[in-house]
């Protein structure tokens, strides 16, 4: 198992090394000079050097990448062009909101989805394993900013139950923090619970025909204790892969999300970013959610080798 | 007293009362200590028997009458979850499978251990102890230190040892055995028969094993019971069956085996196959293949007619009028 951690851990590094050097990239990628968005009719061909310089666009490309991998090492990511901090700390100021919103989604998604898919699958066939699926199929093809704005339109406009966006902090109004975060979870892990739902309905169809689960019928278990420790971990491999991908969306979703609900996370840093063309936040940012995705991966690999022995031989 | 009585059994696929039949008016008996032995071409419904005797049928089979009386209670009586009561505690069954029927996340000690702690109530001790227990017994060298392996450590032969040690773990009154040897190698298939065999004596249990191999049925058998279409064909003690075998069916199996008397060099296929679920003659399902086939045998299945005590036979021309030693050999 250490070796398996090992291995893994080093087949990240060259993964990093990539993310990174299209985080720098973004730069060029993204189209127009990228000095433009700052200056006005009245800056001199000066202010345009010294933002050039501040940019580090004035030295030839290959020494700004050494820059930039030498900066990131060392866990400096710039200063924002716009806010004056360091990119660092905007970044990890606003993180614990986004991870925060993305966890409690990725909860409710799994546990939902998954308690969805396996009741439809121990029903296959059956009007309620129908029902189960369509809702699925329903909550899979909803936009997630458009299901927010329906949710703030009922929930907030109309019933006055909730507030329609901006956060609470928790240590200031627990209740208020709890109701501030809702909506922003539901909208996130609606998409995700069709998702897992089923993936998890067909991992469990297929564990489900399979000989040892009537074995384990023959030792006279209760249906449900077999489902649940025979079906379910041997289903768990497809449903974990989903996960980590879902991880991923959720992150790149929680950018909308926040946007619509008004919540000062990541993801609406880096759309003010974009938008300001603000270019050491969209490449810190980008970086931090990368990374973020691959420590998901990481742990998903992690929990595959924990639940399956097989893994670990590979 | 029969430990297992099995009674008019039928089988069907399907809903609705003209569901095609896998299994037809199967009845027989076993007692404690016994082995039955049940023999029949692939096809011939010695799954779906024991998969019905067990309660494991699976949509869209379903068993559609008869009773099965197991120690003198009906265990078709009292619905799915009375049938669930009994397996684990009276029932148990070997799959012929060994690489998928276990767990394949699951330690060995737990697979074991579930049986003794959920169906037998042991303490998780007392369970741990008395799966050692069960591992020796089945003979897996070191059994301690199996306990925490995975079914993808052992070998197949071990593999099988470690599902009969779950199936004794509920010192069960019915072992039912399909085909457990069929996926080993020859020299593990004697090993584990003789275990099965040891290990059968020595409780007292009654053994129904399933197998295509007459030379297993010549080693293991008390009883024979041969199955042709989902109906008994003949049922006899080994001796009878291998000695005067009354039913055409009988007489064509054991006439494909090659025997070593004979040179070896006999070995006769039955022509034809066996025929379809649904697609069934009226009368005896052998007819179509029955090289004694009159027209008395088209209207109506032969019911399982007693011969002698140790013999019945479902055939309208039992021997086929002639004694298998009058039988011109084939070269
Ligand atoms: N789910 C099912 N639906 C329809 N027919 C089935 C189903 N399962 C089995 N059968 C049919 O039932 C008949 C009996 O099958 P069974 O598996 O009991 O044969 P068997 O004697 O065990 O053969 P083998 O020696 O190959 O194991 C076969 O004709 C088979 O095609
Ligand atoms: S009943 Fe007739 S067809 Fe059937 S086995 Fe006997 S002789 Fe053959
Ligand atoms: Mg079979």
């Amino acid at each position: 198992m250490r070796d398996y951690l090992l291995r893994r851990l080093v087949s990240v590094i060259p993964v990093l090394f990539l993310v990174s050097l299209m985080s720098f990239a973004v730069i060029w990628i993204i189209p127009g000079d990228p000095t433009a968005a700052f200056l006005d009719a009245s800056s001199t061909p000066e202010d345009v050097a010294r933002l050039r310089e501040m940019l580090g666009l004035d030295k030839p490309p290959l020494v700004q990448m050494a820059e930039w991998y030498g900066r990131v090492l060392t866990g400096d990511l710039g200063q924002s062009i716009l806010l004056r901090i360091p990119v660092l700390s905007a970044i990890l100021e606003r993180l614990p909101l986004t991870l925060l919103l993305a966890t409690l989604a990725l909860i409710l998604a799994v546990g939902l989805g998954v308690a969805a898919g396996t009741f439809a699958a121990t029903r296959r066939g059956t009007w309620a394993d129908q029902s189960v699926m369509s809702l699925a199929l329903l909550g899979l093809s909803v936009p997630d900013f458009w299901l927010g704005l329906l949710l703030i339109v009922v929930f907030s406009v109309q019933l006055g139950w909730l507030p329609s966006g901006g956060y609470v902090p928790l240590l200031d109004d627990p209740l208020g923090w709890a109701k501030s975060m809702v909506l922003p979870t539901i909208t996130l892990a609606v998409v995700q619970v069709g998702f897992i739902a089923r993936m998890t309905r067909s991992a469990m169809l297929d564990v489900i025909s399979q000989d040892f689960m009537r074995t384990a019928d023959s030792k006279g278990l209760s249906g449900l204790y077999i489902i649940l420790r025979h079906g379910l971990p041997n289903a768990m491999m497809p449903i974990l892969t989903v996960t980590g991908i879902i991880a991923g969306a959720l992150l790149g979703s929680a950018v909308v999300v926040e946007q619509v609900f008004a919540l000062p996370g990541v993801g609406r840093l880096i759309i003010g970013g974009i938008l300001s063309r603000d270019y050491p936040i969209i490449q810190g940012g980008l970086l931090f959610l990368t990374v973020i995705y691959l420590l998901i991966n990481l742990v998903v690999d992690l929990l595959y080798a924990t639940i399956d022995p097989r893994v670990r031989l590979e | 007293m029969s430990m297992l009585k099995v009674e008019n059994l039928t089988t069907v696929v399907g809903s609705g009362a003209s569901a095609p039949s896998v299994l037809e008016d199967v009845s027989f008996t076993l007692d404690a200590g016994e082995v039955l032995c049940v023999v029949g071409e692939s096809g011939s419904g010695k799954s779906m028997l024991a998969l019905t005797i067990m309660g494991l049928l699976g949509f869209p089979v379903r068993r559609a009458g008869g009773r099965i009386i197991l120690d003198g209670d009906d265990i078709t009586a009292g619905g799915t979850s009375a049938w669930r009561q009994r397996r684990g505690r009276d029932l148990s069954m070997i799959f012929q499978e060994p690489m998928t029927s276990l767990n394949p996340i699951m330690r060995v000690g737990e697979q074991i251990g579930e049986v003794l702690r959920l169906r037998k109530g042991m303490s998780a001790d007392e369970a741990r102890r008395r799966a050692v227990e069960l591992l020796e017994r089945v003979e897996i060298p070191a059994a301690a230190s199996r306990l925490a392996a995975f079914p993808h450590e052992l070998s197949g032969g071990m593999r099988q040892r470690v599902m009969i040690a779950v199936a004794l773990a509920a010192e069960p009154k019915l072992l039912i055995a399909d085909e457990p040897t069929t996926a080993l190698d020859v020299t593990i298939q004697a090993q584990i028969l003789d275990l099965l065999r040891d290990i059968q004596a020595e409780s007292g249990m009654a053994l129904m094993l399933i197998t295509h191999d007459l030379g297993v049925v010549a080693e293991m058998a008390h009883k024979v019971m041969v199955l042709y279409a989902g109906r008994v064909a003949e049922m006899a003690d080994v001796k009878t069956v291998f000695d005067a075998p009354a039913h055409p069916y009988t007489q064509a199996l054991l006439a494909s085996i090659p025997s070593l008397d004979s040179g070896g060099d006999r070995l006769v296929t039955i022509p034809g196959s066996v025929p379809g679920v649904g697609l069934m003659p009226k009368g005896c399902r052998f007819a179509p293949r029955c090289p004694h086939v009159k027209e008395a045998c088209r209207p109506a299945p032969p019911p399982l007619a007693i011969l002698e005590a140790s013999q019945s036979v479902a055939c309208l021309r039992p021997f086929g009028y002639v004694r298998r030693e009058e039988t011109p050999t084939h070269g």
